[in-house]
Formats: C-alpha cells, structure tokens, sequence
C-alpha cells in the first residue's frame, strides 16, 4: 500500500519483502533538469567552486537604507561597549573595596583574616552551601533555626 | 622419511627411479640470486659549487650546482629550473648572509672588487648599463629604424587610425571656421589658431574637463607649442610677447563670443544668467502642456525642445525630455477606452492581483507618436 | 565571558529636551549634510512611504522593499549617536591644541550618516566643496582611510618593487596622496596608475599634480616642493646611470581644497626647472619618473617668510643628487608618484618640439 503512494518518477520505492517492508532507492527514471548529465556536473562543480558559495549573501539594500543599517550597526556596538565599560568598572570597584575590607581585616585581626581566607581545598560542597535557586525563598533566614 | 605424496606433489618422479636417486631437474624459469638493494647507485652529479668566494665571473658562468635551494639567488644572480645558481653580470662572487632572511645563504655577485653584499638597504642600488653606443652612424639608423614583429604587424593600421583622425579633425576645423565666418561673422585674423583653440576646448569638453580647465588647458597648449617654437628659432623676446598676446586675444574673443552647446556644436555665446532665465522660462513654457491630446501640442513641445541644447545640460535636456516627451501617456479614463472600438488599440498584460489576464483597450491619444 | 544580558527597555531622555546638534547647521559647515532634499527625506522618513531616490527606475523602486521596522531603529540609534557627538563638541570647545580639536571634531561627526553618506557616494579624487570638503577634519580622517585602503599601499608597492625606494631617496612615509595628469600634452582626463608606462607624447607636456594632504598642516604658512627625477640616465663613463631633474617646482601653496597644482597655481618664480618631457634613448631601457613632494620648513617665528631660496644656477640637472638636495633645504618627503617611460616611435618628434639633440642609439644587446 505504502509502494502505490510513490509512483514511477520516484527513486525511493518501498518493497514489501516476506511482511517487512524494505527501503529501495532506484535510479532516478527522470532527470531534474534539461541539462545533459554531463553538463549538469560541470555545472555542479563550477558552482561548488564559485566564489559566491564562499562569501555571504550581500545584503541587497539602498545606498540611504545602507546607511541607515550602518548607522543602526555602529550604535550598536557603541551601545554595548558602553554597557561593558560600565561593567569592568564597576567589578573594577567591587574588587578595589573587597581588597580594602580585607586590608583593614588583616590590620584588625589577623586571626580573623587568616580563618576568612582559609583554604578550602578538597571541600567540594560545603556544608553552608545553599543548593542555588531561580528565586530567593520567601524566608531568607530562619532565625530560630533550631538543629533537633 | 620422505613422503611419497609431497614428492608427487612436487613434480619429482620416483617411479621411474627405481634404485631411488633422484635427479635434480632446472627448469627455465629458475630465479637468479641478487640482492634487491644492490645496482641502484647513479654516478655522482658533479654537485657543489663552482666558482668561490672572491672568484671572478663574467655572464652565464654558473657558480653553483645544488639540489634544492642549499643556497639563494642574491643579487645580480639567477637560479635555473634546477637550482643552479649563475651570474646575471660580469664581477666577484660573494657568499654572504642578509639580516632581512636570516635563515638563509645567498650568493651574489658583486660589480666591483670593493663593493660589498648584501648591498647597504637605504643606499642606491649599483647598476651596470651594459649597452654601448653605436658611432657608426648606418648602424645606428639601421637600429633606430628597427620595431618588434609586433609593432611592425600593428603599424599600418595605427597609421590608418591616426590618418582617419587626422581627416576628422580637419573636417571638424573647416566645419567651425565655417560657423566662425558665416553664422557668428567674427572678425578673426588667425583662423588655424581659432579653430585649433575651439577643437581642442572641444576636445577638452568631450573628456569630461570641466569648461574653465579646458580653456585653461588649450590655451597652455598653444601657448607652450608657441613658446618652444620661439626657442627653436630663436625668437626675441617681443616676437614671443607678441604672438602670446595674440593667442591671448583669439581666445578671449573666442570665450566672449563662442561657446559650445550639450552636443559640443558651435554657437553663439551664452552667458551662465541668460542661460538660467532661458532655463526657467522653457519649463515655464513645459508646464502649460501638462497633458498632450493633439498633434498641435506635440509639436509645440518638440518646438520648445529645439533650442534646448544651447541652454540646459545634456542630463537637463533628457530629464525634461523624458518627463514632458512619453512615448506613453498614463492611465487615465480620458486615454482608456472602455469599449474596444474600431480604432483603439488593444493589449492584452497580466494583472498580478487578479490573477489573470487583463485587456486593455486604449484611445490613440494615449500615444505620442499616434497623436 | 560576556554575557548578554536581558536589557531593561529605557525610556531615551525625551527628544525635546535634547540638543539637535547634527540638524544644527548655524556653526557646522553646510558640507556636513546631504544635499539632495529627496534623499535627506527619506533618510529622516520625513514622510511616511516614501521610496529610495537612488533607486532610479520606477519598477525597481515597487519592487524594493527596506527592511522591517529600520526606521524606528534608525530614529533610535539617531538620536543615541547624536547624544555621544553633542558631548566631543563640548570637548572640542574647550581645547585650544589644534591637533587635540581635529581629532575630538573627526569624533563628534564620524557616526553622522549624512557625513557617511556624503563620502561613500561621492567623488573623493575629485571631490567636490560642498559635498566632501576636505576643510572638515572628519572628511579629511574618511579620505585618510579611504587612501590607506589601497592608494596608499599600490604606491608603496610599485615604489619598492620599482626600486624608486632607494634608488632616488632612501625611503618614505607617505602622508599626502598624490596624483597626476597630463591634462596639456593630449587632452585626455586620466589620472596615472603608479608605475604605468606612458607613452612620449602623452608625457610631451608638463603634467597636473592633485597634492591632497589629510594631516594637520598649517595650511596658510606650509608651502612645497616638487620634483620629477630620472635615475635611468645611462652614464657611459661609469657604465652606470645617473639621475637627471625633469622638472622642478619651489614655494608652491596648497590648500585642503583647492590641491591641484597646474600652471595657474604657479608662476615662473616657482620653477626651479623648466620641465624636459622623457625623451628615453633607443635600447636604453625602461626609465621611471619619480614625482617627489616635499613640504618646505616653516620658518620659526611667524614674521619671516617661508620662501625657500634656491640657486637654479647651481642645480646640475644632467647629474642630480636629490638626497643631498633634500638635504641642503631640509625637506620633508610627504608623497611620491611615479611613472615609466620608454623609446618609441614619437620620441624624435618630441625631441624636435623641445630643441634637443637627436639621441644615442645603444646597442641592443648588453655587453
């Protein structure tokens, strides 16, 4: 049934051989284009060989509407160099306050320091970790937390 | 021992041997012992270099025969499709390293004993000039007279070219002093100089120079043939002054009174404010025949456009030609029959938001040439 | 290590508030804007479904379609870009260092689309004063760009591979583009590939330089020198070559604009040496013309003159050293040019023209 659905043209034929149906590709019974199979690969291999295969497209766009799309490109990248200047310098800061905060702790305690920079080495999933989330919880800290 | 089947199997009969002796047969195919690397050893190729360092060589001598670029080129030296290594000119061989490849051997040959390689890199370059000059004077003509196969081929029709422009050029200086005399009635005492000033403004105008640079440019010209005359033949200096001026004279009155029109036809001179005036005043006179139904309007226009060529641009003239002169008129009910009579003309096109095929029939004033 | 980030939509200041600085044309130059009306329009979308001007024929301008919502976008990075330029022509403002102001001004108009527009469909050889004015520091950094493109390094190129680099001065950076024509000798309007062999009655007249400098000069004191050398002169003595000047020109003045230098530039103060159009001798081989442009020195204090004095007397054109020429008056090589010459048919004509001695004929072969 599944064989009458192809019809001759085709190249794939489905054949049913003792209960299991079998895929058969034939030899295409028609050629696709006018062009003899000779010239149709020459034609095919120039093509693959073109120099139009390698590059993309070239946007087909007005001098005016190329412009714009420039203009709308630079802004772009303008716009995101800001946002990545304005991230480096705030990290730049966050960085320069922590070393500050650790400076000063060193200068306080030492002790202190020492314990806060600890190595934690071969302790791969401690036991404060919190198993990260999409959301905080609705309870950020139980404050009577009681271990029974 | 033996066994008898492996015997048989072998070729060796044993039933005819009674007594048991075998007898060792050759066939003709018996393999030759040799070994398989022995026989493989060419001659020596006679490799390594041949003149040395410090040697003298004149051109051609090969200095070197290598496999592979062991060494180089360097300067005045070539390298043949084997690598070997030969002088370009005559003087001293030089082994040497260059700091700008420093992976590589060079060999060059030096022009002189004192020169040394690599040459300096911001210095001149030594070059030998190699040619002598031939004093006899047959010889000299003789060669002198001499082209390549190629130009010799090529010259009767460069010279058939240059005679065609020649002709051209004559006919186009009659043609101007024609309308110098008869239509503008100039007074010019010097027509040949005229006329060679206005072909070569012409000339100018043609090559896309803007109108001031191409009087500028055929008056340096004539001036300069003008001036190397006067050094050829020893002019004084008030004979010089004085055919200056006249150059200067002639195309002055020829820039007052002449001037060339978007065909580069000769006319009479138009200055840039009467051309703006006749400019606004011919698409006033455009506007009027906003839409043509008779033949009368048509020719009106084409009327108008007779004389456009002195005042408006060559883009000018096309823009308004294509906009006041259709071929085809739009589409509007007064052009659009809408029963096919005896004299509409009907066409049939695809209507792309129908989906098929549409028939137009239109009046005969939808046509300029039909009107 | 970037990541992108969900950007929260914000609201951009509102457009009333702001300055319009690139619509502002009271201290801008008016070459800052598009000419065409049309084109301005619908760059602007001054009017809703208007079609591309450029696009000449009718159908294709049905057929064209730009793409989605550009318009919008356009607005948007508009505006965003003019925030930015409003900023450097504060900046601009307020220095007085004329280099520092070039380039905060080149800053302030680089992103302006009327300026892109205006260069990239414009004539930049040949430019035209309204459209691209080379006075604009920001035309003369996209004219900078646009030469070091490819002018620039096709003329490093044929310079090295010619050896006109070091066989004339010892090298160059180049700074000014220079080109030339011989608008005199056939008329024709063709400016010179670097290298290319010109036949001798092209090159029978005196050529046309367009010397465009793109840097910061000062344009009212800088004055310069052309040369046109030959250093394929046969030397039959030396068995060599020597250099012979073609052609020499002193205290020529050039603008941004106004660069090409042709006789209505000069006058015969300025000619150091009248110019001897190449007239190679049969079998002497390819000669190549080396144009040098040279920027005079600027006298130290604003009250004496920059005039350079030479000596014609003393310049030996047949065997001239143009290092130690340059030497003597300390000039700067900003740009070069060149081209080549060789025997043919019309050189005994042009020789004839000009007075000079018919030429050696050389053997063909070398010996």
């Amino acid at each position: 049934m599944l064989a009458q659905t192809f019809k001759k043209p085709c190249r794939a034929v489905v054949e049913r051989v003792s209960g299991t149906t079998v895929f058969v590709r034939n030899k295409r019974t028609t050629s696709k284009s006018a062009l003899s199979p000779l010239t149709q690969r020459v034609v095919t291999q120039l093509s693959v060989m073109s120099a139009s295969r390698k590059q993309p497209k070239l946007l087909k766009l007005s001098r005016e509407d190329l412009i714009k799309h420039q203009t709308i490109e630079r802004c772009w990248s303008l716009y995101q160099q800001q946002q990545r200047d304005r991230r480096n310098t705030q990290l730049e800061l966050q960085f320069k306050s922590i070393q500050g905060a650790m400076s000063l702790l060193q200068e306080l305690s030492p002790l202190l320091f020492e314990a806060a920079n600890a190595s934690e080495k071969g302790k791969r999933f401690p036991m404060e970790m919190k198993v990260p989330t999409d959301f905080p919880p609705d309870t950020p800290w139980h404050y009577h937390f009681r271990k029974s | 021992m033996w066994n008898f089947a492996l015997l048989d199997t072998c070729g060796i009969s044993y039933q005819k041997n009674v007594s048991g002796i075998f007898i060792q047969v050759r066939n003709a195919t018996k393999r030759a012992a040799g070994s398989r690397t022995s026989m493989k050893d060419s001659a020596g190729r006679r490799l390594g270099p041949k003149r040395y360092e410090g040697q003298d060589v004149s051109t051609g001598e090969i200095i070197m025969r290598q496999r592979g670029t062991k060494f180089y080129p360097g300067e005045n030296v070539g390298i043949g499709k084997d690598h070997t290594i030969f002088a370009l000119e005559p003087g001293v061989v030089r082994y040497y390293l260059d700091p700008f490849h420093p992976k590589r051997k060079f060999i060059g040959v030096a022009l002189s004993r004192d020169l040394k390689l690599p040459s300096p890199h911001f210095e001149p370059t030594s070059r030998r000039f190699g040619h002598f000059e031939l004093t006899n004077r047959r010889a000299a003509s003789k060669e002198e007279k001499s082209i390549s196969r190629s130009d010799y081929l090529a010259k009767p029709d460069i010279i058939k070219r240059l005679e065609g422009r020649e002709f051209k050029r004559r006919e186009l200086q009659k043609k101007l002093s024609k309308v110098l005399l008869e239509e503008l009635k100039l007074d010019i005492k010097d027509m040949d100089l005229a006329t060679s000033y206005l072909t070569r403004v012409r000339a100018s105008l043609k090559n896309g120079f803007p109108f001031e640079d191409a009087k500028f440019n055929s008056k340096y010209y004539l001036k300069t043939e003008e001036r190397l005359k006067a050094k050829r033949e020893n002019w004084t200096n008030e004979k010089l002054t004085e055919s200056l001026s006249e150059i200067e004279k002639c195309s002055d009155l020829l820039d007052s009174s002449t001037s060339f029109n978007n065909k580069l036809e000769l006319g009479k001179y138009v200055s840039e404010q009467e051309k703006q005036a006749l400019k606004m005043k011919l698409i006033e006179d455009l506007e009027k025949y906003q839409r043509l139904e008779t033949k009368k309007d048509r020719d009106a226009i084409k009327a108008l456009f007779k004389d456009a060529c002195d005042v408006l641009t060559l883009s000018e003239e096309v823009h308004l030609r294509r906009k006041y002169l259709k071929p085809v008129f739009p589409e509007t009910d007064s052009t659009i029959d809408s029963k096919i009579g005896k004299k509409s003309i009907v066409f049939r096109r695809f209507d792309y938001i129908k989906n098929k095929v549409q028939v137009v029939a239109r009046s005969k004033q939808a046509f300029l040439s039909k009107l | 290590m970037l990541q992108r980030s969900i950007h929260t939509t914000r609201v951009l200041k509102n457009s009333d508030a702001t300055i319009h600085i690139w619509s502002d044309f009271t201290k801008r130059p008016s070459s800052l804007s598009i000419q065409s009306p049309k084109v301005k329009d619908y760059l602007f979308q001054k009017r809703p479904s208007l079609d591309p001007p450029s696009i000449r024929r009718r159908s294709n301008r049905i057929k064209y379609s730009s793409p989605e919502h550009i318009d919008e976008i356009f607005k948007m990075s508009y505006d965003f870009l003019e925030q930015r330029s409003n900023k450097f022509y504060e900046l601009a403002n307020k220095t007085s260092n004329p280099l520092k102001k070039d380039v905060l001004l080149t800053k302030a108009e680089i992103n302006n689309p009327e300026v892109q527009y205006n260069f990239q469909f414009n004539g930049k050889l040949d430019n035209i004063k309204s459209i691209i004015d080379y006075d604009v520091p920001v035309y003369r950094h996209l004219g900078k760009q646009h030469w070091e493109s490819y002018g620039q390094m096709l003329l490093m190129q044929r310079l090295e591979t010619l050896a006109a680099i070091p066989d004339t001065l010892p090298t160059l950076v180049p700074r000014a583009e220079v080109n030339v024509k011989f608008p005199f000798s056939t008329g024709v309007n063709k400016w010179i590939e670097p290298g290319e062999f010109l036949s001798s009655s092209v090159t029978s007249m005196c050529p046309a330089f367009k010397v465009q400098e793109y840097d910061y000069v000062d344009v009212e004191r800088q004055l310069y020198t052309i040369l046109i050398v030959n250093p394929d002169v046969p030397d039959l003595n030396k068995d060599s070559f020597k250099t012979a000047l073609c052609y020499g020109l002193v205290n020529v003045k050039l603008s941004y604009n106004d660069n090409l230098v042709d006789p209505r530039k000069f006058n015969s103060s300025n000619i150091v040496a009248d110019y001897l159009p190449p007239v190679p001798e049969k079998n002497a081989g390819k000669q190549r013309f080396v144009i040098w442009v040279f920027r005079q020195p600027l006298a130290a204090d604003n009250q004496n003159s920059n005039l350079l004095e030479i000596d014609k007397e003393q310049i030996n054109r047949d065997d001239f050293d143009v290092r130690r020429f340059t030497k003597k008056y300390s000039l700067d090589p900003v740009g070069a040019h060149l081209w080549r010459s060789e025997w043919d048919a019309n050189v005994a004509v042009v020789r004839e023209k000009y007075g000079l001695p018919s030429g050696r004929v050389f053997s063909r072969v070398r010996r």
